[in-house]
């Protein structure tokens, strides 16, 4: 059983947004496959603890990505994927498809629908990313034009600004 | 992600999408269509001597071809369902998506175009692109082209001729007197990816010639294949270049030929900032395998070669799959007289016309423009849209080890004065819409 929005997220044929951007997006998992989506999201999850890069890091416009699993009562459910990343929808899917296409294919094979070629068909992924999409209806920002590089930055900034401080003050 | 390298298919597509001609004098030569019938005879009659990309055994004396807007798709009676397979970059014209995809502002929006060609209001059905050796042969040549399209009901709406700059030696330089063209793209499966140009990125030829697996592996085109194998979009923009303006400005700065080169990324000799990074280097710039093989890993601070620089943010050169996806390209030439060092501005018009080649016009041409060369905030810099061909009034940053230097309030060298999108046919795709049987 699938569950899709009632007003779907419009495309991005008119300007672009400002600031970061959300993505919601909820997938039937396919029945029998729960656990082993559930092994794969755990390998996923091992690799970003470890510290190491992984392909959302080298997107660079990712502030936030979630997976989370919403079991039903047998052995399906739903997948919810979250995410806020800075720019434009259609380059963000343009990047997972180009930098990041084994790892959505190993989550999402475990899903309904999922393209027979993958995240790299372009326009068979961005179609589904669509079809199962639920705009925001409240989007709360704390630094809304914040990118990722200019936090990155920004923290950056401030580790060297106190170095100097503490140098200053000895 | 191709298994096998297919070559492409030399004698279907157009020439330039291939090879750059190397032709000093070009005519871009705009019509209208007035009648279905006719403008598909004119095409058909233009089968023959349009310049395809095979071999060549002499390059000939001329070189022609052809670009049909989505308006001249409509006009030559292309039915819905064939239409509808184009996709919507192309279907909406550059004049709609100025602001909105491709970040202009200010005087390079469409309502500050040119009158003619009529680009603002989308009056352009097709380009006819001459190529020639001399101005005599190129005004003949395109006095013979212009009869025939008469014949055919063709309204010419405009007109552009480029030349390159030196009028007896044509040289490669562009009006603000640096080296231009070092930097293509190389198609695998072209034949170019040997021999002089192994410093050129080699990349799936699908990114440039629709019908051809992308670097992604996708094939995307419009259907049927007849009608989009082979083909290509061809982004016509002509640049007006501020050169007085340009002298002045980086004259009156301490180190003006140093801020020059860093504005550009490379010297005016061709030497990549990047391996030249405080003076020029000729013997760099003069060898091929040379001049264009270097990367930023080294310089990720941007102190050799600036991170807001134009060559810097035009091509990041990082190898990987989703940067080979947003390479173009280029097939411009320099127009209007060369202005001579130290002459005053003079009123005359000049700059460049730029024909940019790629197989998604939103993800290659208008993602580098919107993304790369307009946004300020390019790479986490603050308020530096492109010193080069920025709309001006923002900033410019130089890095350095000692902290540094921001140049603020830039003046705008470039202007933009027009432009368009255009499909460039295979002649499989030419033949096909000549024919109204095609479309039963």
């Amino acid at each position: 059983m699938s569950i899709t929005a009632e007003q779907p997220t419009a495309p991005t044929d008119s300007a672009p947004p400002q600031g970061s951007q959300p993505l919601t997006a909820l997938t039937p998992i396919t029945p029998g496959r729960r656990a082993q989506l559930q092994q794969v999201l755990a390998m996923l999850r091992e690799r970003i603890a470890s510290g190491g890069p992984t392909p959302l890091d080298e997107i660079g416009t990712v502030h936030f990505a979630r997976w989370v699993v919403l079991p039903d009562d047998q052995d399906g459910g739903q997948l919810l994927f979250t995410s806020n990343f800075d720019g434009p929808w259609d380059d963000y899917i343009e990047d997972f498809a180009a930098q990041s296409a084994e790892s959505f294919d190993a989550i999402y094979s475990n899903c309904e629908g999922w393209p027979e070629r993958g995240a790299r068909d372009v326009d068979a992924f961005k179609a589904y990313v669509r079809k199962h999409e639920f705009p925001a209806d409240v989007y709360y920002r704390a630094y809304p034009m914040a990118t990722v590089p200019q936090v990155k930055a920004g923290l950056k900034l401030k580790d060297a600004l106190n170095t100097v401080l503490a140098v200053l003050n000895e | 992600m191709a298994d096998e390298e297919e070559s492409l298919e030399g004698e279907d597509i157009q020439g330039l999408v291939i090879r750059g001609y190397r032709m000093p004098q070009a005519a871009y030569v705009f019509y209208r269509f007035h009648g279905g019938d006719l403008a598909r005879s004119w095409l058909g009659d233009m089968v023959d001597p349009v310049t395809t990309a095979a071999e060549w055994d002499e390059k000939p004396a001329w070189c022609a071809n052809v670009g049909l807007t989505y308006a001249g798709l409509e006009a030559l009676g292309l039915p819905a369902p064939f239409l509808a397979g184009f996709p919507e970059d192309f279907r909406q014209g550059m004049a709609a998506r100025a602001a909105s995809h491709l970040g202009d502002v200010g005087a390079d929006l469409p309502e500050h175009w040119e009158a003619s060609p009529p680009f603002a209001s989308r009056g352009v059905h097709a380009v006819l692109l001459v190529s020639a050796r001399t101005e005599e042969e190129l005004d003949e040549r395109v006095a013979a082209f212009e009869q025939a399209g008469v014949a055919c009901g063709l309204e010419r709406v405009g007109y552009q001729h480029a030349a390159a700059l030196g009028a007896d030696h044509p040289s490669d330089r562009e009006h603000f007197g640096f080296r231009d063209g070092i930097s293509q793209p190389t198609m695998r499966g072209s034949g170019l990816e040997d021999k002089a140009h192994a410093d050129r990125q080699a990349v799936a030829p699908g990114e440039f010639v629709l019908g051809y697996p992308d670097e992604l592996g996708n094939r995307p085109m419009p259907s049927p294949e007849p009608l989009g194998r082979n083909g290509t979009y061809g982004v016509y923009r002509k640049l007006q270049q501020h050169v007085t303006a340009f002298r002045d400005y980086v004259q009156s700065r301490d180190d003006g030929d140093l801020l020059a080169a860093k504005l550009m990324g490379r010297w005016p000799s061709g030497a990549p900032v990047a391996l030249a990074k405080d003076g020029d280097d000729p013997a760099l710039a003069a060898d091929p395998h040379r001049n264009n093989r270097f990367r930023y890993t080294e310089d990720p601070l941007g102190f050799a070669c600036p991170r807001g620089a134009h060559v810097r943010r035009t091509q990041p050169r990082d190898d990987t799959a989703s940067s080979r996806r947003r390479l173009l390209l280029r097939r411009g030439l320099t127009y209007g007289e060369e202005l001579p060092a130290g002459a005053p501005d003079d009123g005359v018009e000049r700059g460049l016309v730029g024909l940019f080649l790629n197989a998604s016009i939103e993800r290659q041409f208008e993602f580098v423009q919107r993304k790369w060369l307009n946004w300020g905030q390019f790479d986490g810099l603050a308020n530096d849209p492109d010193p080069i061909t920025g709309p001006g009034g923002g900033d410019f940053t130089w890095q350095r080890r000692t902290g540094p230097r921001r140049y603020q309030g830039l003046p705008r060298f470039v202007t933009a004065r027009g432009g368009e999108y255009f499909f460039l046919p295979s002649i499989t795709a030419m033949r096909f819409l000549s024919d109204p049987s095609s479309f039963s």
